[in-house]
């Protein structure tokens, strides 16, 4: 990403951020994600892995980030992402 | 991999972190001049310095502080939410979730992992996460949760301003530390590990006991009640006291030279004889060696420990001990269909029943759309309700429930077993997690009028986080099947199967079919307090002996002393104290 990507990403970003929509997106995902079960999912997964003293940090979020991402149901994604491209189009719009 | 092999009197947990430093044991001398839990189970020696730290500790807190006014992502917006969010210093991307350095101003971001980055350049090592308060060490590579004492300090409930203008004075935290008299009757008493789970003899179909006197031992809120001798059996003079039953229960279970404790082949055990014998003789219903319904058992039991409680009181505002821990308050909303005016009616409840009747097939149903079918609005039938206003009761009235008021320890049912017919049991499994948030079920949030006119404002977020510490599971059918239990003790999992205690997991405990789930609050707030308590604190692992040295009253993790000075209170939906309700009896 050019600078000047990362300027307007992080200036969106900001807007969401302060006009209450990420808030709003978020809480909808951690609510979907916690009623599927996925957090319980991970956090045990995360739990019994780092029982073993020869892990780390660093390796169990590399571990784990991708079980994780792609644990998320297509559906909830797909809805989740619509949430997201409607508010920064309204971002957007208003100029 | 979970331990298989029985684990009742073994305190030690089998996977320590070598870095860990745990008092337990009777081997290890109890440091008298220092009892704060913060101590005790901690962390690395960077986290440590911490709390001593002059520059770091104020910073910590501040930006606790600071944060827990700018970030409530459920409920109203406060105008300073509205204020520009931090950016990382590195990148720039403005940061939901920053991580603060204690020793410099640098914020950062973990997706880049900027923060890491300024840790290695800088050679700073601490930063705290301000989600949660954890507190990151780049030395040792590793998030330490902040110790306890600290954290009372800081934990973003109500630290915003708006809150601190309530007309009662406040009280802080305190953690317990022992005076001249008590440190010399400590300093000849022998230490025993707390972290103890004992599994319960069956005495013959008592399985239903067993269960829900597991749900009962692990109950933190209840543990630290009997565990500070708030109800002596000693003292106390009644007979057939189920208060003391509990509290000698307690006594038993933590006390490996009990002569209640009979070694079962599975380790030590209880041997609840007495506890069953004065439920009987307080209860009718429940004599007798047939099987019973556990969910009946806990309530009996609530009610006689109601009736036993010194501070009982009739009425709404019991400040006993069951209604403190349990107490909660349902609203119902008829609205007519005429004239639209709004009756409400307000119960107590000990508990909340949800119905599995009538859920539709397909997907598995979740504990939040059951509690979600619980307070949707409902059709009444016509000529159900004569409306108090327009007299109409032709139109279709409808009703809604919510709760008004969340108790601190929030039990939840399963209405699986309809007691009309025989033997009917439903069997749908149900998902349930292992942190809930209240919040859309209250009154507040399904905006009901608490009072006329008024709708009373959602409490920060956290407030509302229920951790799940108990589950009950029934296998079978009515009269012919077995109760089982998983509880969580020091954030471990353990199934209980009469005397058979095992090690688990948290996946396990929620891949079972529930009765009854038990969570608690994970934010306890005093009820003249300012500052929340995370509900998982209890007693420090080791606790003075009983049965050496004088009578000494066990350490009481708050002060002050007396439970009614302290009445926890759920931070109820509505802003004043005075409560309308409608005098109904418990179910």
């Amino acid at each position: 990403m050019s600078s000047s990507d990362a300027d307007v990403t992080n200036a969106i970003q900001m807007k969401l951020q302060q006009n209450g929509e990420w808030d709003r997106i978020y809480v909808e995902l951690s609510d979907q994600l916690n009623e599927l079960g996925w957090i319980d999912d991970l956090y045990d997964t995360a739990k019994e892995r780092s029982r073993d003293d020869k892990t780390n940090l660093q390796r169990l979020l590399e571990d784990l980030k991708p079980t994780a991402v792609n644990g998320i149901p297509k559906e909830l994604r797909t809805k989740i992402v619509a949430m997201i491209q409607a508010s920064i189009e309204r971002v957007v719009q208003k100029g | 991999m979970p331990k298989s092999s029985s684990d009742t009197s073994d305190s030690s947990h089998e996977s320590d972190s070598p870095r860990k430093r745990v008092v337990s044991g009777p081997d290890d001398a109890m440091d008298l001049d220092d009892l704060s839990p913060a101590m005790v189970a901690v962390t690395c020696e960077h986290v440590q310095g911490l709390e001593h730290s002059t520059d770091m500790l104020p910073k910590y807190q501040k930006t606790l502080k600071w944060h827990s006014s700018f970030n409530s992502l459920r409920g109203p917006r406060l105008k300073r939410q509205k204020m520009q969010p931090p950016v990382c210093s590195s990148c720039k991307i403005p940061l939901r979730r920053p991580a603060v350095c204690l020793q410099c101003r640098f914020i950062g971001c973990w997706t880049r992992e900027h923060v890491q980055s300024h840790m290695r350049e800088s050679g700073h090592t601490l930063a705290v996460d301000l989600i949660t308060g954890s507190i990151y060490c780049a030395a040792c590579n590793a998030f330490e949760p902040a110790p306890l004492s600290l954290e009372s300090k800081a934990l973003p409930t109500f630290a915003n301003k708006e809150e601190d203008s309530r007309k009662h004075k406040r009280l802080t935290y305190k953690s317990w530390q022992p005076n001249v008299i008590e440190k010399t009757a400590l300093s000849s008493a022998n230490t025993i590990p707390c972290e103890v789970r004992r599994g319960f003899l069956n005495l013959g179909a008592t399985c239903y006991m067993s269960v829900i006197l597991q749900a009962f031992l692990h109950n933190p809120l209840l543990r630290n009640f009997f565990l500070s001798d708030k109800h002596n059996s000693k003292l106390c003079g009644k007979l057939y006291c189920m208060c003391c039953e509990l509290d000698q229960m307690f006594a038993d279970v933590f006390n490996p030279s009990s002569t209640q404790n009979v070694d079962s082949g599975a380790g030590l055990s209880v041997g609840p004889l007495s506890l069953l014998r004065t439920t009987w003789q307080n209860s009718n219903d429940m004599a007798g060696y047939a099987q019973h319904d556990a969910h009946e058992f806990f309530i009996t039991v609530l009610n006689q420990l109601h009736s036993g409680s010194a501070d009982a009181t009739h009425g709404s505002s019991c400040t006993c001990v069951v209604h403190q821990i349990f107490a909660g308050q349902l609203q119902s909303d008829v609205k007519c269909g005429k004239c639209g005016h709004i009756n409400p009616t307000i119960d107590p409840m000990l508990d909340i029943s949800l119905e599995l009747k009538g859920v539709p097939n397909g997907k598995m149903p979740t504990l939040a759309s059951c509690l979600r079918r619980f307070t949707e609005k409902e059709t009444l039938p016509a000529n159900a309700y004569v409306c108090s206003n327009c007299n109409s009761s032709t139109s279709e009235a409808t009703k809604q429930l919510s709760i008004r008021k969340l108790p601190p320890v929030l039990c939840i049912q399963l209405k699986r077993f309809e007691h009309k017919s025989s033997a009917a049991k439903i069997d749908t499994p149900v998902k349930f997690p292992g942190i809930i948030n209240m919040s859309p079920y209250t009154t507040a949030a399904i905006g009901m009028q608490v009072r006329e006119g008024k709708v009373p404002k959602l409490d920060p977020a956290t407030t509302y986080d229920y951790e799940l510490f108990a589950v009950v599971n029934h296998e079978g059918q009515l009269n012919t099947g077995h109760y089982t239990n998983f509880a969580r003790s020091q954030n471990e999992w353990y199934r209980f199967d009469d005397e058979k205690v095992t090690h688990t997991t948290l996946r396990e405990c929620l891949q079972s079919i529930p009765y009854m789930c038990f969570y608690v609050k994970r934010n306890l707030d005093y009820g003249a307090a300012s500052n929340a308590v995370p509900a998982s604190m209890g007693p420090p692992p080791s606790a003075p002996s009983v049965a050496n040295g004088p009578p000494v009253a066990a350490p009481a993790p708050v002060q002050p002393t007396s439970m009614k000075d302290i009445s926890i209170v759920s931070k109820s939906t509505d802003a004043d104290d005075s409560d309308t309700d409608s005098q109904t009896s418990e179910q």
